[in-house]
């Protein structure tokens, strides 16, 4: 298709020129949808861009399971959802409405992240890195410590402090979880299972939407939930998985997820990218992201994945054609135009095979407009003109401090800019000045020049190491400030007791003496 | 001025659901008001339209007076009004299956009765004896829904559903005998199936946009079969629908005129990119429809922090980018920067009185229990008060270090002071923060800054106590200021058994995505917040469940959030007077804002103001948000150069006459002052000239040339840019720079969890205790003396 263009480009000018002023003449049926806080962020910019071409989309971002609810209850149009209907969670099927009556379409593909709080003597964490077993074991309270030596094998640059590790988790019904813990429980079943087991739950545990939430897990409700509580102060050593955009806006790091050529790898647009092109794409459309996990590729982010719109393909009493109408032409606006704006809010865009297999469920809404979309003039950024994903094509390899060994890069990830100072002397990205990362803010463009003005690794690098160590002392964490509190007054009645505890003593003692 | 927000919040009643925004209403009433009587039961009621012609997407007013008091104590069992929107052609009004109403039929928790927000009309109680629709044996009968386009339906939701109608079921009528409501009217956009404002195609008025109308049926304390509720009625409230033949015929038609819908533009041109902070958004909503129209640029925007728009000019092909605080320009690549819009961080609110009721107060008071509020005057350590979670109730479990504190703002001496009326009326408020943003803005840091530098609220923050003996939350104390967030630091939980708990702050209390949601919330009395609800959650039993904290019914709401002017605007909300430097207390309003305006200091940037949150202006605002537009000529063709320019152009000029529909500025904006309207059009013709062509870096002495940041002090008349000279790169704007100092992102607490005071009592302690370990043997011995 794409390799004749210029054919296509005659038609598609010929259907746009028959069409257009019909369309441009009939008003579109509002339509309204509810569904996933993992893609929210995008839907809520496509809805509010499309109302200048007369679109009135409502959505409501409640959350997967509850979007698939109101779509099967006919409550919405349609719904936004990271997992498909039919899957069993927790024992119970999630029984899907009637076969052939709705269809899946992915609408942007992103990194589920592990966004966290963590800081070495006052200064943020923002290059931590973590194997997907640390992770998992994390999330199902294995390891309690950030000081534990499996988490200091992923960051050899670091001496994280004994602090405790609390894990937070969406207390509501989620995708993010079903993401999440279909990914634990394909690449680290045991765990996994082994935590199920501990909340009581059947085993093998499977993917769920609903994260048992026995200590030390805390649970959170939606996306802005989770991300707000680890964000907090108060909250140093929390950790969550929540879409990368949530942790751009916040300006917090997320970790680097270990992929199977023993890189650690940051969820950007590229990384998710090279990543799902491994993603098996079911015949519905629905993702198989076993390949995904383990994609070979060294740029590739393990957890990335996709979220479908789930859209009717009949007419009911709700859906008619009119709102088909408005249906099809928003979702050719979002998988086309509105992709533009995915790597903006971290997100990243839909490669081409996608885009393509999308359009044909379009085509099946009632009342579609059917546009036979020149993907060439599609503006998608992954689009090249050879189909491949130009992104995956132009994604950088990742560094050699990112390699699975003693040397650990500095960079920041995520939201975060300031580098962190590693003890092993950072490689790719050494800072300059001592002074450099207490600067409040780096210019992007400054960035470029603390690079090249490396300092001399071999003295400050000591210096560096020196101090850091003297920062991470570890300290007693798991008590709060109120209780320190306590702490001092028990100390003051300790040292009251010593001094007059004694002669009391005594004077009794000689008291009992005398008596005898 | 506010109004009964909570009912017209019912059409939007699904959580989150945002429709485009209707455009606010407009403070005075209209030349265009409508004033109409009821008749029969209704003859004394008199309801006033605010606005009936050239209506867009907007929202409009009803008051009315003459009604009876909705009760028993404000529930809607009897006497309350019923108000839809409708089509039709008949002179004397719509038929009742020509109306929109029905859509929050299954929405929990909305009013009282079985059929009061239905549309089924046949039901065996109450009988209705004028009913035509027979009660069929099985089952319920509804009446149909007359589309406009000639289609007839029982199945509505083809038409509307609770996400897009604008029925407003339940409106309140208050003791005596008036009430308020702001209602949506919606055009055929909106609302498919009324045709409002399409352009009539056949018949005697082709040619013109089809008209509406507003019907309200009130409704009194007689059910359709002449029982009293509460008295011979099977229930002690109405039960049957307005649609009802016996209730319809009360209905009180308005006709309703509007605008022709525009033509939107084609969908399928390539947008240009525009990006940035919130405060902008609504103005770029209504400028992006008259920027495309008649085949001109379609511009998308995405909504993202100040910060990604500044890192967003350093990444290729910027687009265009919306900011408070600039990034400064690189001789390799200079920014262009344009004022386009001034707007301010308010702290808006929703205060209905409530006071000590009929056996406390005398009756001249109680009456105007419901009524709004429309001043409130607040100080630095007020605002830091709620934003830091220092009134008791603000956390959940009665935490021991509030012990000393009031439970909530309206029991706060320093607060009744400065708001006498609230002594009487916040009686019983129950405000306890401040509704606020999760994404950080660059104007959040100024709001700290302006608690930061007054003595007071700092004071407080590094815990003294307020006269009233009021301490600051502990896990506040000694806040490192500012910061670009919205911090809420006491996570604290009370412990509850299984399945009732725990009831956590952050679960209780949370931030909203972003200041729309604020409004949007505190507008319909949402906190936001969830509390358990006793029972297991239904997906996971072994969890406890969750629901949402009910929403503080119409007439007794009383909460806070921090919005953007425009925001506060948008969904009626009046802003508080906030005290400034000088010590006055200064509302966003017009006047505060262009003094504001006045006020800004310089930059790193040169003509780009940053907002001043201590200036000592008398009469300055503290919090203006003037939003600069960002661009890289160097990084655009020479045809987006053009098309961007077109954008500054547009933006500001036309795009800053205030109004109604397309292309107009919302309420809420300043108009651009004119010297920011100069500037920006220097810069758009910047923008063209420069736009696709290579930087040629200036020489040494070209960059002396250049404007020192600091010398230049950046009045809001000051231009940004040189006037147009085609050979010459705009080097005033390409400041060099070394050193950025943006507001601070990054706040460092001391992750150590043993503060430095402790450390050094503990330290003390232990030199204490070693000293008392060596004396212990001295005293003994001096005890053993005085024993002998």
């Amino acid at each position: 298709m794409i390799t004749r263009p210029l054919s296509l480009v005659a038609v598609v000018g010929l259907v746009l020129a028959l069409a257009a002023p019909a369309r441009a003449a009939q008003a579109y049926t509002p339509i309204s949808g509810s569904g996933s806080t993992w893609s929210s962020n995008a839907l809520d910019q496509w809805k509010t861009n499309v109302a200048q071409y007369g679109m009135r989309i409502s959505f409501s971002g409640t959350g997967s399971s509850d979007g698939r609810n109101q779509f099967k209850a006919g409550q919405v149009d349609f719904a936004v959802s990271e997992i498909p209907y039919g899957l069993t969670d927790g024992g119970v099927r999630d029984v899907p409405p009637k076969e052939g009556t709705y269809a899946y379409m992915p609408i942007v593909a992103g990194g589920t992240s592990l966004m966290y709080n963590l800081k070495i003597g006052g200064k943020r964490v923002t290059n931590l890195r973590l194997s997907g077993e640390v992770v998992t074991k994390i999330f199902t309270g294995v390891i309690t410590s950030w000081a534990d030596p499996a988490i200091a094998r992923d960051n050899p640059g670091l001496k994280l402090p004994d602090r405790k590790v609390t894990p937070v988790v969406r207390a509501d019904g989620s995708g993010t979880t079903a993401q999440f813990t279909s990914w634990m429980a394909s690449q680290h079943p045991g765990l996994w299972d082994d935590f199920c087991r501990r909340a009581k739950r059947a085993t093998p545990c499977g993917f769920t939407s609903n994260y048992p939430t026995i200590p030390p897990v805390v649970g959170q409700h939606y996306s802005t939930g989770v991300a707000n509580y680890v964000r907090q102060e108060g909250t140093e050593g929390s950790i969550t998985y929540v879409e990368y955009s949530y942790a751009r806006a916040a300006q917090f790091p997320v970790a680097k997820l270990l992929n199977a050529k023993g890189y650690y790898v940051e969820p950007k647009a590229s990384a998710v990218a090279v990543a799902l092109l491994a993603a098996k794409v079911n015949p519905d459309l629905t993702q198989d992201l076993s390949q995904v996990y383990g994609n070979q590729d060294a740029r590739s982010y393990p957890m990335s994945s996709y979220s479908y719109m789930i859209l009717p393909t009949v007419t009911t009493g709700k859906f008619t054609e009119d709102k088909g109408r408005t249906l099809s032409d928003f979702a050719y606006y979002f998988l086309c135009e509105g992709q533009k704006q995915a790597d903006l809010l971290g997100y990243s865009p839909l490669p081409i095979n996608l885009v393509r297999a999308g359009m044909d469920q379009v085509a099946k809404i009632p009342g579609t407009t059917k546009q036979s979309k020149d993907l060439g003039k599609c503006n998608n950024p992954t689009f090249s003109a050879d189909g491949t994903n130009t992104l995956a094509v132009t994604a950088e390899q990742p560094k050699d401090c990112d390699k699975q060994g003693p040397v650990q890069c500095e960079d920041a990830t995520g939201g975060a800019k300031e580098p962190t100072k590693t003890t092993t002397g950072g490689g790719d990205a050494p800072v300059a000045e001592e002074e450099a990362a207490v600067v409040e803010e780096q210019a992007p463009g400054e960035e470029a020049a603390a690079e090249d003005a490396a300092a001399d690794e071999s003295s400050s690098g000591v210096a560096r190491r020196a101090r850091e160590e003297a920062y991470a002392t570890p300290v007693s964490v798991d008590l709060r400030d109120d209780n320190t509190a306590l702490l001092v007054a028990v100390a003051a009645v300790l040292i009251a007791a010593l001094v007059v505890g004694p002669p009391l003593v005594a004077r009794r003692l000689r008291r009992r003496e005398g008596d005898r | 001025m506010t109004t009964l927000r909570l009912l017209l919040a019912a059409l939007l009643v699904t959580s989150g659901i945002a429709l485009v925004p209707a455009a606010p209403v407009d403070a005075q009433t209209s030349s265009s008001a409508v004033t109409k009587s009821g008749h029969g039961e209704f003859e004394d009621l008199r309801i006033t339209v605010s606005h009936t012609k050239d209506l867009i997407n907007q929202t409009v007013r009803l008051t009315w007076t003459g009604g009876r008091e909705t009760g028993p104590v404000g529930r809607f069992a009897t006497n309350y009004l019923q108000v839809m929107q409708c089509w039709g052609d008949d002179p004397a009004g719509p038929t009742r299956e020509q109306c929109q109403f029905g859509g929050l039929e299954g929405q929990n928790g909305l009013g009282l009765g079985n059929f009061t927000k239905s549309r089924q009309i046949a039901y065996s109680d109450p009988a209705d004896p004028d009913e035509t629709v027979p009660v069929p044996t099985s089952g319920a009968e509804y009446a149909e829904f007359h589309a406009s386009n000639g289609k007839r339906t029982k199945s509505f939701g083809t038409y509307f559903d609770a996400g897009t109608t604008n029925e407003v079921p339940f409106a309140k009528t208050r003791p005596d005998g008036t009430g308020e409501l702001d209602f949506e009217v919606q055009t055929a956009l909106e609302a498919f199936g009324l045709g409002c404002g399409e352009v009539r195609t056949s018949g005697p008025d082709a040619g013109k946009p089809r008209h509406c109308w507003l019907v309200v049926v009130p409704r009194g304390d007689t059910e359709v079969n002449g029982r009293k509720p509460g008295v011979d009625h099977t229930s002690n409230n109405l039960d049957s629908s307005p649609l009802s033949a016996g209730n319809w015929r009360a209905a009180i038609p308005f006709k309703l005129d509007f605008r022709a819908v525009g033509a939107a533009c084609p969908i399928g041109a390539a947008e240009r990119s525009l990006a940035g902070h919130e405060f902008v958004a609504d103005a770029v909503g209504r400028w992006q429809p008259a920027l495309c129209a008649d085949g001109g640029t379609v511009f998308g925007y995405t909504r993202v922090s100040d910060r990604i728009s500044r890192e967003r000019l350093a990444a290729p092909t910027p687009g265009m980018v919306f900011l408070s605080e600039p990034q400064p320009s690189t001789p390799q690549r200079p920014v262009v920067y344009a004022p386009i819009a001034v707007s301010g961080l308010a702290i808006a609110f929703i205060m209905e009185r409530q006071s000590r009721g009929p056996a406390v107060e005398p009756e001249d008071v109680w009456r105007l229990d419901g009524q709004p509020l429309t001043e409130l005057r607040l100080t630095p350590r007020l605002v830091a008060k709620l934003l830091t979670q220092s009134y008791r109730d603000a956390v959940p479990g009665n935490q021991p270090y509030l012990a000393t504190n009031a439970r909530r703002l309206n029991e706060d001496p320093e607060f009744l002071a400065l708001n006498e009326q609230f002594q009487t009326y916040g009686a019983l408020m129950n405000t306890l923060d401040v509704l606020v943003p999760s994404v950080d803005f660059d104007l959040t840091a100024a709001l700290w800054t302006w608690i930061d530098a007054d003595p007071d609220a700092r004071a407080f923050l590094d815990g003294e106590p307020d006269p009233a003996g009021m301490v600051v939350n502990q896990h506040y104390r000694g806040l490192d200021l500012p910061v670009q967030n919205f911090p809420k630091q006491d996570l604290s939980c009370k412990p509850l058994p299984f399945p009732l708990g725990p009831d956590c702050a952050l679960t209780a209390r949370p931030l909203a995505a972003d200041l729309h949601e604020a409004g949007r919330a505190i507008s319909r009395g949402d906190t936001l917040g969830r509390s358990p609800s006793g029972l297991p959650d239904q997906a996971d039993p072994t969890k406890p469940g969750y629901t949402r904290v009910p929403r503080q019914p119409a007439g007794e709401r009383s909460l806070l959030a921090v919005v953007d002017t425009a925001t506060a605007a948008r969904y009626g909300l009046p802003t508080a007077k906030l005290r400034n430097a000088a010590g006055n207390f200064v509302a966003p309003d017009d006047a505060g804002l262009r003094a504001a305006v006045g006020q800004l200091t310089p930059t790193d940037v040169q003509g780009v103001g940053r907002t001043n949150p201590t200036t000592k202006a008398a009469d300055a605002y503290p919090l203006p948000a003037v939003t600069y537009a960002a661009a890289v000529p160097s990084e655009m063709t020479a045809a987006e150069g053009a098309e961007y320019a077109g954008f500054l152009r547009y933006a500001t000029g036309t795009g800053q006459q205030r109004g109604e529909g397309v292309g107009r500025l919302p309420l809420g904006y300043l108009p651009l002052p004119d010297g920011m309207r100069r500037q920006a059009a220097d810069a758009a013709g910047v923008v063209e000239r420069d736009a696709g062509k290579p930087i040629v870096l200036p020489t040494p002495g070209g960059e002396t040339a250049a404007a020192p940041p600091a010398a230049n002090r950046p009045r809001a008349t000051t231009r940004a840019v040189a006037p147009p000279a085609p050979a010459k790169p705009p080097v005033e704007a390409a400041v060099p720079s070394t050193k950025s100092t943006p507001v601070a992102q990054v706040e460092d607490t001391p992750a150590n969890p043993v503060g430095w005071w402790l450390r050094h009592l503990l330290a003390g302690l232990l030199v204490a205790g070693g000293l008392a370990t060596g004396a212990g043997p001295l005293v003994q011995r001096f005890g053993g003396r005085g024993g002998s």
